[in-house]
């Protein structure tokens, strides 16, 4: 988005910039990148925070990065309010 | 019972993802239950066409081996009601789909679930995934480009279609086939640059189901996760629409086959292609 669009509060946003998000997630979750029992991992945590809170899935991220030759499994969940 | 539909082609990348996914979005609002399933196996992409892939947990193959249920499995469309998703696996390959498993998937889907559509998302090629894909179909519908490979690998679909379908081995009445042309330019048509409808029509010999122009929109929607036929403002989503209400059995005129550049009294005196088409 261009600077005068978003000081004209225009809430349009790129299809580009949208579709740029979308993948970062998809890459961080289940890319190359990532250990191939990240999935099942993420399911089973799924599964266990299901027994004390109905969250949507979407609202659990479950992802890995690489820094150098350090590796951090980060888990990440959005609670309902 | 619901119906079953193959989106299929042999060739890849000609639009077979983004037929399903504007066919079931395009069935559910019309009000039928739709389910639609992602038989490619390995490469998943629906998921990405449909917006839903942050949601999936389970899929096709969890579902087929025992390892989740349906009711887990199916994604549960967030705009549309009566919209189903059942994405395919990504870390599988299409050995993991077993004849055994996709009967007993469909038939929950049919006789459980009560769906009105079941739309399967063909993978490219004539393996495995394809030819489960169109195994139990009731209808097929075969999506060409205006290209020479591209009509040549339909006529091959139309013989495995005619031949290897459940239908077809077990001589019942015969699978219902529709040609669907995409990324149709009619301005490449007029310069010659590019088969015409009725070339491709003159050589697949099948009811035609619609003309879907090549258009910008249909990169925005994938882009975006929302199926193009929501956009209806685009050509490309409104050709959908038209495609489905005939899928129906009405009878829409054909848009989109006519370069628009041409002059008034041209187009005045153009036939317009129209023809019925029953399901
Ligand atoms: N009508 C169209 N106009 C422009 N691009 C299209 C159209 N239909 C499909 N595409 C593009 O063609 C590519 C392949 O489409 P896809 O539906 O994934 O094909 P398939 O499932 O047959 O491999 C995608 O990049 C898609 O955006
Ligand atoms: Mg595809």
């Amino acid at each position: 988005m261009t600077l005068l669009a978003r000081l004209l509060g225009k809430t349009t946003v790129a299809p580009a910039s949208v579709a740029r998000d979308r993948l970062r997630v998809i890459v961080e979750q289940t890319g190359s990148a990532s250990p191939d029992y990240l999935p099942e991992l993420r399911r089973d945590i799924l599964d266990a925070i299901a027994r004390y809170i109905s969250i949507p899935s979407e609202d659990v991220n479950v992802t890995v990065t690489r820094d150098g030759n350090e590796a951090v499994l980060e888990l990440n969940v959005a609670l309902p309010e | 019972m619901a119906k079953i539909v193959v989106v299929t082609s042999g060739k890849g990348g000609v639009g077979k993802t983004t037929t399903s996914a504007a066919l079931s979005a395009g069935l559910a609002t019309r009000g039928y239950k739709t389910c639609v399933i992602d038989f490619d196996v390995g490469l998943r992409n629906l998921d990405l066409i449909m917006g839903c892939e942050r949601r999936v947990i389970y899929d096709f193959i969890n579902v087929i081996h025992g390892e989740a249920n349906l009711n887990q499995a199916l994604i549960k469309d967030k705009r549309i009601d009566n919209l189903y998703i059942l994405p395919a696996s990504q870390t599988r390959d299409k050995d993991a789909l077993t004849t055994e498993g996709v009967s007993k998937v469909l038939n929950l889907l049919q006789d459980k679930f009560e769906f009105d559509y079941i739309i399967c998302d063909s993978p490219a090629g004539i393996e495995k995934g394809a030819y489960l894909a169109m195994h139990f179909a009731d209808t097929a519908i075969v999506v060409t480009n205006p290209e020479v490979s591209s009509v040549r690998d339909s006529d091959r679909i139309l013989g495995m279609l005619s031949s290897r379908t459940q239908r077809a081995c077990e001589s019942l009445e015969p699978i219902k086939e529709f040609l669907l042309l995409t990324r149709y330019s009619p301005e490449r048509v007029e310069k010659g640059e590019m088969l015409s409808l009725d070339d491709v029509k003159d050589i697949l010999q099948i009811p035609l189901l619609g003309v879907i122009p090549e258009s910008r929109a249909v990169l925005k929607a994938s882009n975006m996760g929302v199926p193009v036929i929501l956009d209806q403002e685009s050509d490309a989503g409104q050709a959908y629409t038209d495609a489905i209400a005939r899928f129906l059995g009405e009878d829409t005129p054909m848009r989109f086959v006519d370069n628009k550049k041409k002059g008034l009294l041209k187009r005045l005196f153009s036939t317009r292609a129209k023809e019925k088409v029953t399901t």
